[in-house]
């Protein structure tokens, strides 16, 4: 119990050390867990993200990066990673987590974002992806980290991402488990690379993809609306080419001179 | 900043160091000749100076050019556990089958001889999970060993030492074999020396470099991870110095559509500066990187570590992602190798419904890596000797 006490003072003032009180929600969290012996914690910001996962962080930069904290626990004799991502905003957040996403098993929805897997916990929050991660999979880490994961998310006081400023009509539940949510190519490498040639280098966009039957609806929202002209006016010309990028039974609607939505 | 980085920042500033790139001392190259971009929009690099250096009768794409041997073994993987003796006999049957020797020991000694230096490129960049596995690496060793190699002479290397040490390639753990990366920390969790250069800065040998246009700029918490700003990445002189000859070991990871595998392992792994190249030259920095004399003339010999990888998300991928490849892949030849790693990692997205079909924009680092003259992308001239044990 000292040992247990110890640990977590020793992370609280770590963790505020190190981002101040922006993310000491961490060790308050992680103070209610039962059963840590260990914890050992790691800030990178901005670009140091290349320390913690190379040439993957610029996935991360693309979407909008801010800080991680990596916490590497030991939980009753077994090892869990938690990694707080906090991106410049929900929409990063989701966006991260879209792309992170496989084949989640169900369980009881703590938020509106959420995947669970043997071995990995995800869920995004507001500007949060976080993700905790076990060795062995098993039912008792599994439930660790869910109990892990329900003290963060109670943390966080900011809203789940809502894709209402993308589908005015909002989209159901079910469909946005498989929506992906991209700002430029490695988004698009990384979640949906049979899109490559449609999007190509295109930057300066959010779109959220999702699957209505068998279309593929994107909704983009470019940044400004020259960065919208130009990608409409490659879309044009990749049509008068007959080119792979986009068929003639793709549609678009202009919703406003910065938004618009295409079914392929 | 934590505390770790606030003495490291203490000593910086203290010893009144700079953090920019410095000039080369001397340019075993020359001036740098700019290559005028061959795509629209790319920047200029000096891939112009890697002709410079002749080639030599070790140069890739080595003794067996477009060759490929590939073993797979159902029983490599138990309950999530490698067997090493399975893969021990996977990676001496690649090695029969890529150089058509019937000894083992023939086989390996038409890479490698006595006396000479010899470095395994690794990767643990991943994490203990998704890191070149120690059952390949002591397998590498063993017959290494058997062939009449000596522990001494041989040295585990990265770019990146304590990213060695996290996943267990340490001095204990391989007693004899010289661990080592550029990038270095002291014992008390610091990059910088008392003379406030990074430990890295000594590691880089100014007389090798790959200059781009791009410049990099990096802020004093990621650069001990970059060594370097500025417009050239150095080779280390582990390579450059240290070593006469490199077997490199990668492991099978995707990366977005297409993967991370020889020539990654080679190119991000041999310089400094790399964060700069991702974004705009990433498939030219894994081509050209290679061409030049320390990568394309040192390095004899790939074995991929396929036994685990992952199918998506790499090349740090989440554990959902992870899977059993079960398989050994060995070659000479790294473009080749790259090329039938491809086809293996694109049969599992296109399984796991990930895909339907290959990218063209997949294969863009393999082809500009033919036209270097490394190897052989062009799947229908490689030859491929594939075996399955079981």
């Amino acid at each position: 119990m000292h040992f247990r006490q110890t640990a977590i003072t020793a992370l609280l003032i770590s963790i505020t050390l190190t981002t101040g009180a922006q993310h000491a929600f961490i060790a308050r969290a992680l103070s209610e867990v039962q059963g840590i012996e260990e914890a050992h914690s790691r800030t990178f910001t901005d670009a140091s993200l290349y320390g913690y996962i190379n040439g993957g962080a610029e996935l991360y930069l693309e979407y909008g990066f801010d800080t991680l904290i990596v916490t590497e626990l030991v939980c009753q004799g077994r090892d869990i990673k938690l990694e707080v991502y906090r991106m410049k905003d929900p929409e990063a957040a989701f966006g991260i987590f879209s792309v992170s996403r496989f084949r989640c098993n169900g369980g009881v929805a703590l938020t509106e974002h959420v995947c669970r897997s043997a071995y990995q916990f995800q869920f995004s929050k507001g500007p949060y992806y976080v993700s905790i991660i076990n060795d062995t999979g098993s039912e008792d880490d599994q439930r660790k980290s869910g109990e892990i994961a329900s003290l963060i998310i109670n943390q966080i006081s900011e809203p789940p991402f809502d894709p209402g400023c993308f589908f005015a009509e909002g989209v159901d539940q079910d469909v946005m488990r498989g929506a992906v949510l991209v700002r430029g190519p490695l988004g698009i490498y990384n979640g949906i690379p049979s899109l490559i040639e449609k999007f190509g280098e295109a930057s300066g966009y959010s779109a959220l993809m999702i699957q209505k039957g068998q279309d593929t609806l994107a909704s983009l929202r470019f940044n400004t609306e020259e960065s919208a002209n130009a990608f409409l006016q490659h879309k044009t010309a990749s049509q008068a080419l007959k080119t792979k990028a986009f068929s003639s039974d793709s549609t678009v609607s202009i919703i406003s001179p910065n938004h618009i939505i295409i079914s392929f | 900043m934590n505390q770790v980085n606030r003495r490291n920042f203490l000593r910086l500033a203290g010893a009144g160091a700079a953090a920019a790139a410095a000039a080369p001392v001397a340019q075993a190259l020359g001036t740098v000749t700019p290559t005028p971009a061959t795509q629209q929009g790319k920047p200029d690099t000096n891939i112009a100076d890697a002709a410079k250096v002749p080639r030599n009768e070790h140069s890739m794409p080595g003794l067996f050019p477009g060759r490929v041997a590939v073993v797979k073994n159902s029983r490599a993987v138990n309950e999530n556990a490698i067997i090493e003796k399975e893969v021990y006999d996977m990676i001496a049957r690649s090695m029969l089958e890529l150089t058509g020797e019937k000894n083992l020991k023939k086989a390996w000694r038409r890479f490698v001889s006595p006396g000479e230096r010899i470095g395994l490129k690794v990767n643990p960049v991943a994490g203990k999970s998704l890191s070149t596995s120690h059952e390949v690496v002591r397998s590498v060793i063993a017959q290494l060993e058997e062939s009449g190699i000596k522990r001494s002479q041989l040295t585990i290397w990265d770019r990146r030492e304590f990213e060695l040490t996290d996943v267990g390639f340490t001095p204990d753990n391989y007693p004899g074999i010289r661990i080592v990366g550029t990038e270095q920390m002291d014992k008390d969790g610091l990059y910088y020396g008392k003379d406030g250069k990074l430990y890295g800065e000594h590691m880089i040998d100014r007389d090798w470099y790959y200059w781009a246009d791009v410049e990099g700029e990096y802020d004093e918490y990621t650069m001990p991870y970059m060594v370097n700003g500025g417009k050239y990445s150095y080779f280390t002189k582990i390579l450059t110095q240290e070593l006469d000859k490199i077997i490199n070991i990668p492991i099978l990871k995707n990366a977005g559509a297409t993967v991370t595998l020889a020539l990654k392992n080679l190119a991000y792994g041999s310089v400094s500066n790399t964060g700069r190249l991702h974004a705009k030259l990433w498939n030219e920095t894994c081509a050209q990187v290679c061409a030049f004399a320390p990568v394309r003339d040192k390095v004899v010999l790939n074995i991929v570590d396929g036994i685990k990888g992952c199918f998506n998300g790499g090349p740090g991928a989440n554990p959902q992602f992870f899977c059993d490849y079960n398989t050994i892949i060995t070659g000479s030849d790294p473009v080749a190798v790259d090329r039938i790693g491809y086809d293996i990692v694109l049969a599992k997205r296109i399984a796991e419904g990930l895909q339907k079909e290959g990218t063209p924009t997949a294969l863009e680092f393999m082809l500009q890596a033919e036209k270097l003259s490394l190897g052989v992308a062009d799947r229908s001239r490689i030859d491929l000797r594939e075996v399955i044990t079981s």
